[in-house]
């Protein structure tokens, strides 16, 4: 990639965290940055074909509804982009991006953009750290929790670390793209799980927000509980598996020390405005 | 020209079109609303008038135009205009009606402060 591009790329995204207001040690919800901090409207739109759009006149980024999670908030960070260096609207078919290889500058600027607003070089490096962990040799379940806690998918933050912030050697790369989010969810729970499942340990920043759709669950590393009939409790050898029951938002707190976050539940494949995601719905 | 039941209907149904593309429930629009949860239904059936502030409020709320609702006329350009039809003609038809769907509802941005 281009030296300049990847340069804007950086500069963009660190005057976007200090506009937002959100440290660079710290992992964000794109979602509520966009909507509340900056004022740009953030609308869920399904569609099968459909895999996001920046509409410029309105400053409304739509993103993906059916998409999974990381997916979603990737595409977010990336119309941002669009956003952010005041490009004309843009429309993104999941086709063309499923392909790879693409040759638009402004395409590869915002998902370079993308990449260091969700995965800042200093709060990938301070996710390692609390959890004693060095990239050279963290497991793959390991980036499974990092992952996680910064709400993108397993491959991108592994992409991120190799390519962007050069963290990860070559034959690491390789031996954790071997190793897949549906294998190591599997071997976490036991059992196949077709929903998305964040994996909370105990370097989770407290109160940072665990989001989650109905049918998606959270695993948390540790006894925890929750009062809310917003999430399940399921039998588990080892920690607390949650599954998100309705949407709304529940509290979550460890069981024997001061832990505690909220769990905010959306509909399954919610669409509209993203800032009421997370409303109960007296409807259902 | 319509007469003023057509225009309530029409107003009704676009109301309820706004509400559906923002996510929202009849009862979660009550609660943030803080009316009785039938007063939407009689609203979005044309049975209740809107007065001109409650309008504004609900435009708010649904983040769309107050012009599209009212007389169905667009407050942003022909948004084909600035996407390129290479991008365009990718995406499946009712997907991309679904966009441009929404997109004629939408507020033109007053947001940019930078």
């Amino acid at each position: 990639m281009n030296k300049s591009l990847a340069r804007s790329a950086l500069r963009g995204a660190l005057e976007v965290r200090k506009r937002a207001q959100i440290p660079l040690s710290s992992p964000l919800c794109i979602y509520d940055v966009a909507a509340e901090k900056l004022n740009v409207e953030v609308r869920f739109l399904g569609g099968e074909s459909f895999g996001g759009m920046y509409a410029k006149e309105t400053q409304t980024i739509m993103v993906p509804s059916e998409r999974p999670a990381g997916r979603r908030a990737f595409t977010c960070a990336h119309e941002l982009g669009h956003w952010y260096f005041k490009h004309g609207s843009k429309i993104e078919v999941l086709e063309e991006n499923e392909k790879g290889g693409i040759d638009d500058p402004d395409e590869i600027l915002v998902n370079q953009f993308a990449g260091h607003l969700l995965m800042p070089k200093w709060a990938v490096e301070k996710s390692f750290k609390d959890r004693k962990l060095n990239p050279a040799t963290a497991t793959d379940q390991d980036f499974y929790a990092v992952a996680s806690q910064f709400g993108v998918g397993y491959q991108t933050i592994i992409m991120h670390l190799r390519y962007a912030l050069e963290m990860l050697p070559g034959f690491r790369l390789e031996k954790l793209l071997q190793s897949s989010p549906k294998l190591i969810k599997e071997r976490l729970l036991n059992k196949s799980f077709s929903g998305h499942l964040v994996l909370v340990d105990t370097a989770w920043k407290q109160d940072f927000p665990i989001d989650l759709e109905v049918g998606d669950a959270v695993l948390l590393t540790f006894s925890a509980q929750s009062d809310s009939a917003g999430l399940t409790p399921e039998l588990i050898t080892k920690g607390t598996l949650l599954v998100a029951a309705k949407p709304g938002i529940s509290k979550v707190t460890a069981i024997g020390n001061p832990w505690a976050a909220f769990v905010r539940i959306s509909k399954k494949g919610f669409t509209g405005r993203s800032i009421y995601r997370h409303l109960e719905d007296p409807d259902v | 020209m319509p007469s003023d039941e057509e225009n309530r209907q029409a107003i009704a149904a676009r109301l309820r079109s706004a509400r559906e593309h923002a996510g929202l429930s009849q009862g979660q629009v009550a609660k943030l609303f803080g009316y009785q949860r039938p007063t939407i239904s009689e609203i979005e059936a044309g049975r209740r008038r809107v007065s001109t502030e409650e309008l504004a409020k609900f435009c708010e709320f649904y983040d769309v135009s107050i012009s599209w609702v009212a007389t169905e006329q667009a407050e942003v350009t022909n948004p084909n205009v600035e996407l390129a039809a290479r991008e365009l003609i990718k995406l499946k038809k009712e997907d991309l009606d679904k966009v441009m769907n929404l997109l004629q509802t939408l507020r033109k941005s007053e947001r940019d402060k930078r």
